[in-house]
């Protein structure tokens, strides 16, 4: 129970990965606020939690509206009180080779990927200083410092995550705020999941990942617990891959 | 306190002080079964003593890791007493203030001999028992210089962490395919004896230039380093990971 008494926000955290890290954070004793555009979703997630004997509350957010993640926020603090840990998880992704890549994927993957991590962050600094303590956690991807033919636009995306944890790592080290960011590997959940059921995709993925194998999501989310966790407090700015080896950059 | 290494055995150089010292005491209070090595065989019982008060499991293997058949030793009767070997954290390292200039024969080779060559020993040695075992953590501790230089203590100690960040790689291709992750730590400032001819001068320079305003403790170091050694760390590997307050990031 590493976060009892603490209270954790997951952006995109009723489905895949996101899923993992509400359900895993309230194991160890958070109250969770699932924030995410799935209703449906987000709701069974947060009952599953109280099933459980946890504290969970939906926030239907649309990362992307700057008046959505404010709401997002105050919601957490007037239900919870306080806000100790945000994991910056939501986001989306569009394939397309550059000649192929729109205007609107850009709009998209900016306002979603960047503008709304961003503004995520800044939403919850403001109540993690006045508490003189707090976690940010972004989740970024190996895309952002590994080349993928079809992924410019998404990758550029993950790559503005890098300096956007660094600069905000810096500006609130002072107030006892650490923030980093996760860039995890092919992970076996959502299209890869479904992409692994034929033998020769998934040994030519593997080929190049010295653990050979996808990653899983509770690989993902032994790495949120540690940077959310007072284990972390003297690690800030830093960047974090959870590939199996493949990138090692 | 969980029981995450419960079940476990993990070898810990240069356990008699420090961060070593430090990650000993956290393994044993989280239920491994730890075996303490050091050079020094005296404070290396003071130190164990410390480990086993609160409960913790300790077996103590004096060592010089500059002699291949002493670390063979260390981790074939880890073997033979324990009936296995899980995680192994090279963090024995030696580290001299000097100018390019004082840099002398003597201290490259002993620099080199125990930063990098006690490291390539035992991980040659507990090779064959993590592959059979299809498990191991190894966790090798850099260093910032390692990655980045510095200017106070004499450059084979930079060479040395950087060769330790190296070899972190190799070993984690070669090895994960056994369920064996190789993972680094680089720490900046810590507080340790190492550090003792830093003045509190110096010392408050240094916490004035990281971001966190304080210089790293043993059991800042000791938590990364154990969350390389678990099961929450099973998918990275070949990372060297950072861990100093903000003051470097890459």
């Amino acid at each position: 129970m590493r976060l009892e008494g603490k209270v954790a926000v997951v952006t995109g955290g009723a489905k895949g990965i996101g899923e993992a890290y509400s359900l895993g954070l309230a194991e160890e004793g958070a109250r969770v606020v699932i924030a995410d555009l799935d209703e449906a979703a987000g709701k069974k997630i947060a009952q599953q939690v109280e099933k459980a004997g946890g504290k969970a509350r939906f926030v239907r957010t649309d990362v992307s509206r700057k008046g959505d993640v404010e709401a997002l926020i105050a919601e957490t603090v007037k239900t919870f009180g306080r806000i100790d840990v945000l994991v910056n998880n939501a986001g989306i992704l569009f394939t397309a080779p550059v000649e192929d890549t729109t205007e609107a994927m850009w709009d998209s993957l900016l306002a979603v990927n960047v503008k709304g991590l961003f503004f995520c962050a800044q939403a919850a600094a403001k109540e993690m200083k006045k508490q003189k303590s707090g976690k940010i956690i972004n989740i970024s991807s190996i895309a952002a410092v590994g080349g993928q033919a079809g992924l410019c636009a998404y990758s550029s995306t993950k790559g503005a995550v890098l300096p956007l944890t660094r600069v905000f790592a810096l500006e609130l080290a002072e107030s006892n705020i650490q923030v980093n960011a996760i860039l995890p590997g092919t992970t076996d959940t959502g299209m890869a999941k479904a992409a692994m059921a034929d033998p020769e995709w998934t040994r030519q993925i593997t080929a190049g990942i010295p653990m050979k194998r996808l990653g899983r999501t509770r690989d993902l989310l032994g790495a949120v617990l540690y940077f959310a966790s007072a284990d972390s407090d003297y690690c800030t700015g830093q960047t974090l891959i959870v590939d199996g080896g493949y990138s090692m950059i | 306190m969980s029981a995450r290494f419960a079940g476990r055995v993990a070898i810990i150089t240069g356990a008699a002080k420090g961060m070593g010292l430090a990650t000993a005491a956290e393994m044993a209070r989280d239920g491994a079964a730890v075996v303490m090595t050091d050079i020094d065989a005296a404070g290396l019982e003071e130190a164990a003593a410390q480990v086993r008060s609160p409960g913790g499991s300790v077996l103590t293997i004096a060592c010089d890791i500059q002699e291949r058949k002493q670390v063979d030793g260390l981790i074939q009767r880890t073997n033979k007493e324990l009936g296995r070997v899980d995680i192994l954290v090279n963090n024995a390292g030696l580290l001299l203030p000097g100018t390019i200039e004082e840099t002398t024969d003597d201290i490259i080779d002993r620099t080199l001999n125990i930063n990098v060559k006690g490291i390539l020993y035992a991980i040659r040695e507990v090779t064959p028992l993590m592959k059979a075992q299809k498990y191991g953590r190894i966790v090798n501790v850099s260093s910032i210089t390692g990655k980045n230089g510095d200017n106070s203590t004499v450059f084979v100690y930079g060479a040395s962490k950087g060769a330790v960040i190296s070899l972190t790689r190799s070993v984690a291709r070669q090895l994960g395919p056994f369920g064996v992750t190789c993972n680094a730590v680089a720490p900046h400032a810590v507080m340790t004896e190492m550090m003792k001819y830093w003045t509190d001068e110096k010392k408050q320079k240094a916490a004035d230039a990281i971001p966190v305003r304080r210089l790293g403790t043993v059991e800042d170091i000791a938590h990364l380093i154990c969350f390389l050694s678990s099961d929450d760390s099973a998918f990275i590997n070949g990372e060297t990971v950072n861990i100093n307050g903000g003051y470097y990031m890459d």
